[in-house]
């Protein structure tokens, strides 16, 4: 009897009481609290590594490219021209930058699925533009799983989240704010944009504002004056908000899809992340569904506002999703995160503050005139 | 009770200028809003009218950088650096002006003098949340 008591207070005393177990199991979960975002932290810190590795990577296999051709690729290629409409409003895109260094990036056979007598958004060049490619995407970008479909564009394109930087100007028929471009715009009739053809002289906004790689165009690294460690050749973008967004399409040479143009002063996409109302213009009608309009205020919660175009021209600025700023690389195969803090002349804002410089590739400190601030 | 009450209404007003300290006291933005119009009273008209804040060369904000605003068919502005909702870095600034006609065209509908930091005649200093900055423009 008393062997037995002895047994069941010893049991008894060994048990743990509920009051114990929540005790146990909140310390537990406050544990686990204050290392999840640690954890977190650690992974988003890795996919900013392996984001800022691959655009290393993409700028090596350009600079490679540039060896071989003496010259850097052609950031879009068509061969439709309609004065006036300019080339944001066409579709018959052909090859891209991004194509063309394929072979640098052991991507002959993708590169080769090409049929380059058809435009990309042939439905023969389904197969190839649909491909995924991992040293196109950066893994920070939650949006770059599902494809692009456009309706004009035909469907299935892989998403991508770097760009080449065009240069100042909007690729198309130039319109910047007067107090920078003037009011007539120079026309495109020989395919390129006024600052690439060489032939826009004007004092305000003359040719040497072009980036590294143009419409139809582009240009050796010694045409590069401003230096190749100073000049911007591409930067980051984000994939598009939804399917029928073209923004961050890696075969899709178009601004926002695989190129960042007319992202400085004089315009509304100024500045890395450019959070204005109605920053990025992109193609629409025909070509693309995707109405800015009507995601409006879900964009703009996202810093991702655009403009669906009607005026036949297209810009894009680089945009991330990392905290405060933006991977770029320079001409020379740097890669480097500028701030979102890195000055600029804001939304319409004249030219030129530190931004500006860095996308201008032949400026050698260009000030237009009536603006030698 | 009675010994409590003064604790009370203390901490009431300790949670109060907690409130108000986060929306603008401290740090280094302020919050800046205001109205703009030409002299005889008329809205400013233009398919883009954009009011911006540019840091001068003796500006103290620790980040310099343009503040920027459409400005609403009533006149209104709110201006933005970064974010909507974040202000403007307190400091000098010289206040420019876009308005166009359509961006198409790009004609502008204001006088040249406006449109750059260098030869505007408008300058502020941001200090403190909530003030009102209101400003009149001589017609073209």
């Amino acid at each position: 009897m008393s062997s037995m008591l002895r047994l069941r207070n010893s049991t008894s005393s060994h048990a743990f009481t509920l009051v114990e177990l929540l005790v146990v199991i909140a310390i537990i979960g406050i544990l686990v609290a204050l290392l999840l975002p640690a954890v977190q932290a650690a992974r988003e810190a890795a996919r900013r590594a392996s984001c800022q590795n691959s655009l290393k990577n993409i700028a090596l296999a350009v600079l490679n490219y540039e060896s071989a051709f003496k010259e850097l690729p052609v950031g879009m290629t068509y061969t439709a021209s309609v004065p006036g409409t300019g080339v944001g409003n066409l579709l018959d895109y052909d090859s891209t930058w991004t194509i063309d260094i394929l072979p640098q990036l052991e991507g002959d056979a993708v590169h080769d699925a090409f049929d380059f007598d058809y435009p990309i958004r042939h439905v023969l060049n389904e197969p190839a533009r649909s491909t995924e490619l991992s040293v196109f995407h950066c893994p920070s970008d939650s949006r770059n799983k599902d494809k692009f479909q456009g309706t004009g564009l035909g469907a299935n394109w892989a998403r991508g989240n770097y760009a080449a930087n065009v240069g100042a100007m909007s690729i198309g028929s130039v319109r910047l704010s007067a107090n920078l471009s003037g009011t007539t715009q120079p026309s495109m009739n020989d395919g390129k944009d006024p600052a690439w053809a060489g032939r826009l002289k004007a004092a305000s906004w003359p040719a040497s504002t072009r980036g590294a790689m143009g419409p139809n165009a582009s240009v050796k690294l010694s045409q590069i004056v401003d230096g190749t460690s100073n000049s911007m050749m591409l930067a980051e973008i984000r994939s598009g908000f939804d399917a029928t967004d073209p923004r961050g399409v890696w075969a899709l040479g178009m601004a926002g899809g695989n190129l960042v143009a007319g992202h400085g002063a004089g315009g509304d996409d100024n500045g890395p992340n450019a959070c204005y109302a109605k920053a990025d213009d992109i193609p629409s009608g025909a070509a693309i569904s995707f109405s800015c309009d009507t995601n409006a205020q879900a964009l703009q919660d996202e810093c991702m506002s655009c403009n669906s175009d009607s005026f036949g021209f297209a810009q894009s600025t680089a945009r991330s999703t990392h905290v405060g700023g933006v991977f770029i690389a320079m001409a020379d195969g740097s890669v480097q995160f500028i701030e979102e803090d890195i000055e600029t002349g804001g939304e319409w804002g004249g030219c030129c503050k530190a931004w500006d410089y860095l996308i201008m590739s032949a400026d050698e400190a260009f000030k237009p005139t009536g603006f030698s601030r | 009770m009675i010994a409590k009450r003064p604790f009370t209404s203390s901490s009431l007003a300790l949670g109060f200028i907690l409130v108000t300290c986060v929306t603008g006291c401290g740090g280094d933005t302020a919050q800046v809003s205001g109205h703009v119009e030409y002299e005889d009273g008329s809205p400013l008209v233009g398919a883009i009218r954009v009011i911006r804040f540019e840091p001068t060369e003796d500006s103290k904000a620790v980040v310099r950088k343009v503040a920027s605003s459409p400005i609403a068919d009533d006149g209104s502005f709110e201006l933005v650096t970064k974010r909507p909702g974040d202000g403007v870095y307190k400091g000098k600034y010289k206040v420019t002006f876009t308005v166009l006609e359509s961006p198409a065209t790009g004609v502008s509908l204001i006088k040249p003098e406006y449109t750059t930091a260098m030869d505007s005649p408008l300058e502020v200093s941001v200090d403190h949340s909530g003030a009102d900055y209101n400003f009149t423009l001589e017609k073209l």
